[in-house]
């Protein structure tokens, strides 16, 4: 095991490069001039930023050396200069970054949470009517577009009930705390603003509830199948056989089991809720990496798309390396071997 | 506890019934009737449909009534004639998807798995690539790199998609070409195209089949959200992510954006449905994500 | 193979500890009910060793499981008595107390009979913890390394520490043991202990449990499809032929005279040493499957004595010699309502 950790982690440079290229690749696809990319229509008539940038990116020269010219640029952190917000890509996805992990951790945990617990019901009650609605929600959650159930949860909870606070991480006229962590949940209570903690929450649970809902059905299924898989075990019947309550079989015997293989999951599901994250924010107003990138699509600002899809992609790369090191750090078998 | 079974032919033999296959019942059936009444509705609509999508057929912003059944949007359009009229983007466009998807897919994954070394590597290499990506933020950068539209957005999911199968083909072809008749069909003197044709394909129909219906709306799902970005349809066409885009422009208003919604959702859920049973009845893996 | 029959001699003036009547086992499935036990009298004795010998699918698992409420999308009608308590529709919380704790049982595989991903200390406190729960983990920790102790493992505090996949499978075996025994069990069910392992260590499982049992004065039931563990070890044998017992008696006899066919080609099936035949023998034919009982006696169609009318009825457990037997040719026997 720890051979095939060394291996993992000894191709990822090689796995970056690949997606480096891959951006690189793409954000050649234009069929227009590829300065178009860079600087943005309007700047095209400016002769001073077309020589610079032509100069940054190696553009007169041929597209082998464009590209290690580009492969330099990135080594240095440099993603190009947003058209919209004139500023480096690298600073606006650092500034944007701790709102998308706030609300995708804050989705992760509802998603794993109700998706363990709905995956034990169903599979406790397996092929009886509980099984039958837990199935039902696992597939409505991946069949609902993320950007239209936000919008309807926003007119019923928000705009019809006010149960909850609208879009936004903080009401619009609030100020966000001090910035320690980004996480306004964390920077609240760090600062002792409860006040702000709490309107903070509130406005994260419909958000996270929308983009989490998905998570409860990918989690549930697979809990519910490798649970039925460790019910079919000997080592359960045993523990019956030796007198256990059923919810120490369960709790403690088989769903230990189980959940190796969700660990796995987790890292895919991470994947889910980075593209939920893109419509999610949109629909909430989230100042995060999604609506980020959806401004940037629409305005089709080329350096802060590209930008965002890389970090898309190491995200992508590096929660499936810490979910590999996790699971074998879960299973005494790997653990030991 | 005499005669615990009479003697053979006294009962007749034990009724076998044939039960109808998992895909088949309860919600998978729903799903199958669902899509074809889309499928029906999508290729009729022009004839018995009372408006136009694009037509402006009354006042502005118009609540559900018996002549709208979903309203009007803020252009005075009919939305539920609009919300029909979508599947005829949708559709069509996640079919043409998932096609050219599994096509190129098979290609190269059969190709991979067939031939092996450094043609299997270099094309796993890339296949492991474009997979470490997001599949929506790969198909927000080229498209919007090729220009915004639909025409785009369909290749970007096309480019997106098909490595899923190809990693799908290469391990049933890797698993196939192990058994012993691929062996003593080469042994024989069969060709490997015929190998490859004959032996192999088939038995990957499955689950393609299994994995192509469960992303069929995966794909209807992307579709709407690229529209919705402004990536996708562009306005004024009836697409349901373009739709729910207005919808959200005028969020009061909440049946512009309820229609289209529920149409998504019906489509996606339909093939939901009747891939989570293929998926059982056949006993295949979920490779894909 | 010693039989010392002054120690073997069950104390039957004794009530029994667990008395089986006519219990009966049907199992629904989707091509309709399987009637896999078929009424079942057994009565086990305190410290005795009692075996219940059969091909597989004879039912002699089923029944055990059935009697301890271990069997799901079954229907169990019948008694089974244990010290007093009717265990067949019991509530479950009151049968969880019986299990483990007053009747235990081990089973074949102990290569999957533990938990990967538990440690033997935790799995062992967790058996302790399910009938003690006044019992500290500390204290159920140091009872589990004495139990390892008990079972014969070399360091047992140690081996606490291990995970099933890094002990051999005697070894784990003995730790299923030590599991069934944490509570001071009244009576140890062993279904096929020693069929997964090798054959010397098959001896010493074997000496292991009969230490036991003498020890603690546990009652053995020993389910094997194999005679030749038998004798060495038990007092009394029941075979067990599609769900019913064919034979029923002390071992002596048993092996001596036995009675029914079946058990006398189970007895020339096993490998003697004293034995002049080269090919070994076998039953012809397969056992039958609870959907496709033959008409009258079970075993009738693979029965080298069998007459017409042995499919007139089913024989019923009546006095032969020193054993009970379920044969009609040779009690008589016809009628009756098995």
């Amino acid at each position: 095991m720890k051979r095939y950790l060394a291996i993992r982690i000894a191709v990822m440079p090689f796995l970056l490069l690949g997606i480096a290229s891959m951006v690189f690749v793409v954000s050649r696809l234009t069929p227009a001039d590829p300065l178009v990319s860079i600087v943005g229509e309007r700047n095209l008539n400016n002769p001073d930023i077309v020589h610079a940038a032509k100069q940054r990116w190696g553009l007169d020269s041929s597209i082998p050396v464009q590209y290690v010219k580009y492969m330099k640029n990135l080594l240095h952190g440099d993603l190009g200069t947003s058209f919209t917000t004139r500023r480096p890509v690298l600073s606006d996805l650092w500034d944007r970054l701790p709102a998308t992990l706030e609300l995708t951790f804050a989705a992760l945990t509802i998603g794993v949470v109700f998706g363990v617990g709905l995956g034990i019901l169903a599979a406790r009650h397996r092929n009886k009517i509980i099984d039958h609605i837990a199935r039902f929600f696992a597939l409505l959650g991946s069949s609902l577009p993320a950007f239209w159930s936000g919008l309807l949860l926003l007119y019923v909870l928000y705009a019809r009930l006010g149960w909850l606070p609208g879009p936004g991480r903080l009401d619009p006229r609030a100020n966000p705390p001090g910035h320690i962590t980004g996480f306004y949940t964390v920077d609240s209570l760090l600062h002792g603003d409860f006040s702000t903690f709490r309107a903070a929450v509130m406005h994260l649970i419909l958000p996270a509830s929308v983009l989490g809902w998905g998570v409860v059905g990918i989690v549930s299924r697979l809990v519910r199948a490798s649970l039925l898989d460790e019910f079919s075990m000997e080592y359960v019947r045993v523990s019956r056989a030796m007198g256990l309550r059923e919810r120490t079989v369960v709790n403690t015997h088989a769903l230990r089991n189980a959940l190796l293989p969700t660990i796995t999951i987790i890292a895919f599901t991470f994947a889910f809720l980075l593209t939920g994250a893109v419509l999610t924010e949109t629909v909430f107003s989230w100042n995060g990496l999604g609506s980020y990138a959806v401004e940037a699509s629409r305005k089709l600002d080329f350096p802060a798309i590209i930008g965002v899809t890389i970090l898309g992609g190491f995200a992508f790369l590096i929660t499936n390396l810490v979910a590999d090191i996790i699971y074998a750090i879960a299973d005494p078998r790997i653990r030991l071997s | 506890m005499t005669a615990i079974a009479p003697a053979e032919g006294v009962l007749p033999a034990p009724r076998l019934r044939r039960r109808r296959p998992a895909w088949l019942r309860g919600p998978s059936l729903a799903g199958i009737i669902s899509i074809a009444v889309w499928i029906v509705v999508a290729l009729t609509l022009p004839i018995w449909s009372p408006h136009d999508p694009l037509e402006v057929v009354g006042g502005r912003l118009l609540g559900p009534s018996w002549s709208h059944l979903m309203g009007t949007d803020a252009l005075g359009r009919d939305v539920f004639i609009r919300t029909l009229y979508g599947a005829r983007t949708s559709l069509p466009v996640a079919a043409i998807v998932i096609v050219s998807a599994v096509l190129i897919g098979t290609i190269v994954g059969a190709a991979a798995g067939f031939f092996g070394g450094w043609i299997d590597a270099t094309l796993m290499r890339l296949v492991d690539v474009t997979m470490a990506f997001p599949p929506i933020l790969l198909a927000m950068a080229i498209t919007a790199s090729l220009g915004p539209g639909i025409r785009n957005a369909l290749i970007a999911m096309v480019l997106v998609w098909w490595p899923i199968y190809a990693r799908l083909l290469r391990a049933q072809v890797i698993a196939v070409r192990q058994r012993d008749f691929v062996d003593s069909a080469v042994a024989i003197g069969a060709s490997r195209w015929l190998v490859l044709r004959r032996y192999i394909l088939p038995m990957s129909y499955t689950p393609v089949l299994v994995n192509a219906t469960m992303d069929f709306g995966q794909v209807v799902l992307l579709t709407a959200s690229l529209s919705f970005i402004g990536l996708g349809a562009r306005p004024p066409s009836p697409e349901w992510g373009a739709m729910i885009t207005d919808g959200a422009t005028n969020f009061y208003q909440w049946w512009i954006a309820a229609a289209p919604g529920i149409a998504i959702l019906l489509v996606v859920l339909a093939f939901n449905f009747v891939g989570d049973a293929l998926r059982d009845s056949f006993d295949v893996k979920d490779i894909s994500r | 193979m010693s039989t010392d029959d002054a120690t073997r001699q069950p104390d039957q003036s004794r009530e029994p500890i667990l008395a089986v009547k006519d219990l009966r086992v049907t199992f629904n499935t989707s091509a309709g009910p399987a009637p896999a036990v078929r009424g079942v009298n057994l009565e086990v004795y305190p410290g005795e060793a009692l075996a219940i010998v059969g091909e597989s699918g004879s039912g002699k698992s089923v029944t055990m499981l059935a009697l301890l409420g271990l069997l799901t999308n079954a229907r169990v009608t019948g008694s089974a008595m244990f010290r007093g308590t009717e265990l067949i529709g019991l509530e479950a919380a009151k049968l969880r107390a019986v299990r483990g704790a007053q009747v235990a049982m081990i089973f074949q595989d102990p290569m999957t009979s533990l938990n990967p991903v538990l440690s033997i200390g935790k799995q062992l406190s967790l058996v302790m913890r399910a009938h003690q729960p006044e019992m500290s983990k500390k204290a159920a920790w140091a009872r589990a390394i004495e139990l390892l102790e008990q079972v014969a493992i070399s360091q047992p505090a140690r081996r606490c520490d291990s995970y099933p996949h890094e002990l051999s499978g005697g070894m784990r075996q003995r730790v299923m043991i030590a599991m069934a025994i944490a509570n001071d069990p009244d009576v140890l069910i062993a279904d096929e202990p020693t069929t997964a392992l090798d054959v010397t260590v098959q001896a010493q499982i074997m000496e292991l449990l009969d230490d036991l049992r003498r020890e603690k004065h546990l009652a053995l039931v020993l389910i094997t499809h194999d005679l030749g563990v038998v004798a060495g070890s038990t007092d009394r044998v029941a075979v067990m032929y599609a769900g019913k017992v064919a034979e029923y008696g002390a071992v002596g006899p048993l092996f001596e005279s036995p009675g029914h066919p079946y058990t006398r080609d189970l007895l020339e099936c096993l490998p003697r040493l004293d034995s002049k035949q080269e090919v070994q023998a076998s039953i012809t034919g397969i056992p039958p499957t609870p959907m496709s009982l033959p008409p009258g006696c079970p075993f009738s169609p693979r029965c080298k004595y069998a007459v017409p009318t042995c499919s007139d009825a089913e024989p019923v457990l009546l006095p032969r010699g020193e054993t009970l037997v379920a044969c009609s040719v040779l009690t008589g026997s016809v009628v009756g309502d098995g």
